[in-house]
């Protein structure tokens, strides 16, 4: 089940999206219901209806369900537009600490841009248990910025 | 492991074209033929290949043989990708899991 080597090391990923860094960060930030997989990726599975970000440093993200029920994902600790995006993640109550998302996005020309995604602090989370779900993420953010890297250059 | 021999299938591009055409319901083999580049035999062949892999099933409509997709074919092939999908899924899977999850605090 576990590797013996355990892991809490950043994880980073870096995709380059084609659209300027305003719309590239727009949509990271203030369209995620637009991309994000909320059927498998979500609290409320195939009831979760949308996820909202509210853009401002203290603000939460978290998704809703068609029946209007809020479920938790992240308090936003630096909200930059449309530069850099920190966000204190949480989304499984019951962990013992939040891990750390930040997002970084880098203009390359006038129509492609450079996001790069780091989510760190697994040690917070105790050795075995961060280690886990670092491999965990490390699966599951690749995916998931595959379609966010679609919907951007829509 | 219905899922691989319909990956093999789908691997040839006169196959994933005869597949498309038949997403929006029954075709029979002549139809299909008349839509592609390929001879009726030919495409009777690829049904028979995509049969025997779970992509399609037939059946009798009269004097006609109609081919359909078969939904449980697609089925475990959907499964199979679904595995891919839902990585990293582990930390939302436990929050939809807590027991007050749904309920009153």
């Amino acid at each position: 089940m576990s590797t013996r080597q355990l892991d809490t090391s950043p994880i980073t990923k870096s995709i380059v999206v084609d659209c300027g860094v305003e719309r590239a960060f727009d949509v990271y930030a203030n369209r995620m219901t637009e991309w994000w997989p909320l059927r498998t990726h979500s609290i409320h599975g195939p009831e979760a209806e949308r996820v909202v970000m509210e853009g401002r440093d203290g603000g939460e993200l978290y998704e809703l369900s068609a029946g209007g029920q809020k479920a938790h994902w992240a308090t936003i600790t630096a909200w930059q537009p449309p530069h850099r995006l920190v966000l204190a993640w949480k989304v499984n109550p019951d962990a013992p600490a939040e891990s750390e998302v930040e997002v970084r996005f880098t203009a390359e020309a006038e129509n492609r841009t450079r996001v790069d995604v780091e989510h760190r602090d697994w040690q917070l989370l105790g050795e075995e248990r961060g280690a886990e779900a670092r491999s965990s993420y490390d699966e599951g953010w690749g995916p998931v910025l595959e379609l966010y890297r679609a919907a951007a250059g829509a | 492991m219905t899922y691989a021999a319909a990956m093999d299938a789908l691997g040839d591009p006169t196959r994933r074209a005869i597949f498309e055409r038949l997403k929006d319901g029954a075709r029979a083999v002549g139809e299909i033929a008349g839509e592609l580049p390929v001879s009726r035999p030919a495409v009777s062949q690829h049904l028979q290949v995509m049969k025997r892999a779970g992509l399609v099933r037939d059946h009798r409509a009269g004097t006609r043989r109609l081919y359909e997709l078969d939904p449980q074919g697609l089925e475990q092939l959907r499964g199979y990708l679904e595995t891919f999908w839902q990585a990293g899924l582990a930390d939302f899977k436990a929050a939809a899991e807590r027991p007050d999850e749904r309920g009153t605090r």
